[in-house]
């Protein structure tokens, strides 16, 4: 899933530096997740949604905009945790991609 | 000096990309609440705040608020960054004070363009504030009205400036503001002669009318770039945004005029703005105003901007002959347009055609991306 914003060469390393932070943003997703901590949850959904948009995945910021709203309607848990564990995975995914190219620059 | 913009976003990574986005045109700092926008604000003077709107602590429109009220002299303009752009959202944040609304995910070139014009908008703004106090000064010392023009020139200035705020933003001509004056004014000329002596067009009124009639559409600034630019029939919802256009205009013009304090030229201004496209039978918006309770100066550029409209080409249809412009304003007389007016637009159809020909004809061109000039010397 390339960001659709790479196109700009000068924006380039800005999504190289977000999409380093990414496994981080996934760990404390992950982290408030299992801690039940709820209003944390919500507001990691809510600068997730933001920040993939900017930088140019807009399926997270979907995703992460339905968590958001889950959280924030009160949603059951079983609800909140599917929608989570995709946010996870593609936070995953898009990071699992920058280590991919990382390597394929540097071999 | 490059102008200062102050960046206020929670996320570490958004304000990370506003941040690489603007520091090719400008000084920038960021903030990550609203309540550190405010202490960087009072010690920093930023020109130009990129607000995001849900923040722990303080909001985005509370901070924009007191942003607002804080300041004795002219604030920071403010540009709210926010996820959500239903039309609520964009009425709370111009309710809020805020001076115009960008949509997240932002357009990195739309950016840096919104905010070099309000950078310019900010300069035109303190030059006419100067100019204003340094005639002030000299008719203290001087006697007579010499004084008068300096501020009317930078008036004029001041208008075409904002005005061309709002037209980069649309494909719309000069020429198209230029013709609008005029039939504006010659309409004018025509009710002085007709109107009762009791209630005449003072000369005052008709300057101020000409002088501002460019501002009409100024509030087009707050309507998203994608409604304004979009080649077919807009959508119910777009539509409701769009009218939007109207009391944004006139929140810039008021807040232009609380700084400016050059007079009556900016309330005309503001009238016109909030109020051009009320309708005689109460059914316009933005606040359905019945027959003359729409102030007077709307009134008459409701008529000459839709002969202006009406004759000129759009990119969906051919201009209209003056003669059916004609035909269409004086069948809605009484309906869409003052009677009153409608009589002498008639009465001085012909002189409305000889401005109508007097303009180069617009041609009809594609659609331009607007490109800021500091992107030009980045990329050079």
């Amino acid at each position: 899933m390339p960001s659709d914003i790479q196109c700009d060469i000068d924006l380039q390393a800005l999504v190289d530096l977000y999409l380093a932070e990414m496994p981080a943003r996934a760990e404390a997703l992950r982290l408030a997740l299992t801690g039940g901590d709820r209003a944390q949850l919500q507001r990691l959904a809510h600068r997730l949604k933001g920040s993939a948009g900017q930088y140019g995945f807009p399926a997270l910021s979907t995703h992460a905009a339905v968590l958001e709203r889950l959280v924030r309607d009160g949603a059951d848990v079983n609800a909140i945790h599917g929608a989570a564990m995709t946010v996870l995975g593609l936070c995953d995914g898009i990071a699992k991609q920058h280590v991919t190219a990382c390597h394929e620059a540097s071999s | 000096m490059n102008a200062r913009i102050l960046i206020v976003d929670d996320d570490p990574g958004t304000r990370r990309f506003l941040s690489g986005v603007l520091s090719r045109g400008f000084v920038v700092q960021e903030a990550c609440s609203g309540t550190e926008s405010l202490q960087q604000a009072a010690v920093w003077q930023p020109d130009v705040v990129t607000m995001d709107v849900t923040m722990p602590e303080m909001g985005g429109l509370e901070a924009c608020r007191l942003l607002k009220s804080a300041y004795s002299h002219v604030p920071p303009a403010v540009i709210v960054v926010s996820a959500s752009a239903g039309s609520d959202d964009l009425y709370r944040a111009f309710e809020s004070g805020a001076d115009d609304f960008l949509a997240k995910p932002v357009d990195s070139l739309e950016l840096l363009s919104r905010i070099q014009l309000h950078v310019q908008v900010r300069t035109a703004l303190a030059n006419m504030t100067n100019v204003a106090a340094l005639d002030a000064a000299s008719r203290a010392t001087t006697t007579g009205e010499s004084g008068a023009r300096p501020v009317a020139a930078s008036q004029d200035v001041a208008a075409f400036t904002l005005a061309k705020l709002a037209e980069t933003r649309e494909n719309e001509t000069a020429p198209h503001l230029a013709r609008l004056r005029d039939y504006a004014t010659r309409l004018m000329v025509q009710l002085q002669q007709s109107m009762s002596a009791d209630r005449p067009l003072s000369e005052e009124f008709v300057a101020d009318v000409g002088r501002s009639c460019p501002l009409h559409d100024i509030g087009k600034v707050g309507i998203p770039a994608s409604i304004l630019a979009k080649p077919g029939r807009l959508t119910a919802r777009e539509f409701d945004i769009m009218k939007r256009h109207t009391e944004v205009g006139a929140h810039v013009i008021d807040w232009t005029a609380r700084y400016a304090r050059t007079g009556s030229f900016l309330a005309v201004a503001s009238d016109i703005a909030r109020w051009h496209h009320e309708r005689w039978d109460g059914t316009g918006y933005p606040d359905g105003l019945l027959g003359e309770t729409i102030p007077l100066a709307a009134r008459i550029v409701a008529v000459a901007d839709v002969f202006e409209a009406l004759t000129s080409p759009r990119p969906y249809r051919l201009a209209w002959s003056p003669h059916d412009a004609r035909q269409y304003i004086e069948t809605h007389a009484g309906v869409r347009f003052d009677p009153t007016i409608v009589k002498s637009f008639s009465q001085c159809f012909d002189t409305m055609v000889e401005i109508h020909r007097q303009y180069e004809p617009v041609v009809d061109r594609p659609m331009q991306v607007f490109v800021p000039r500091m992107a030009v010397v980045a990329a050079t």
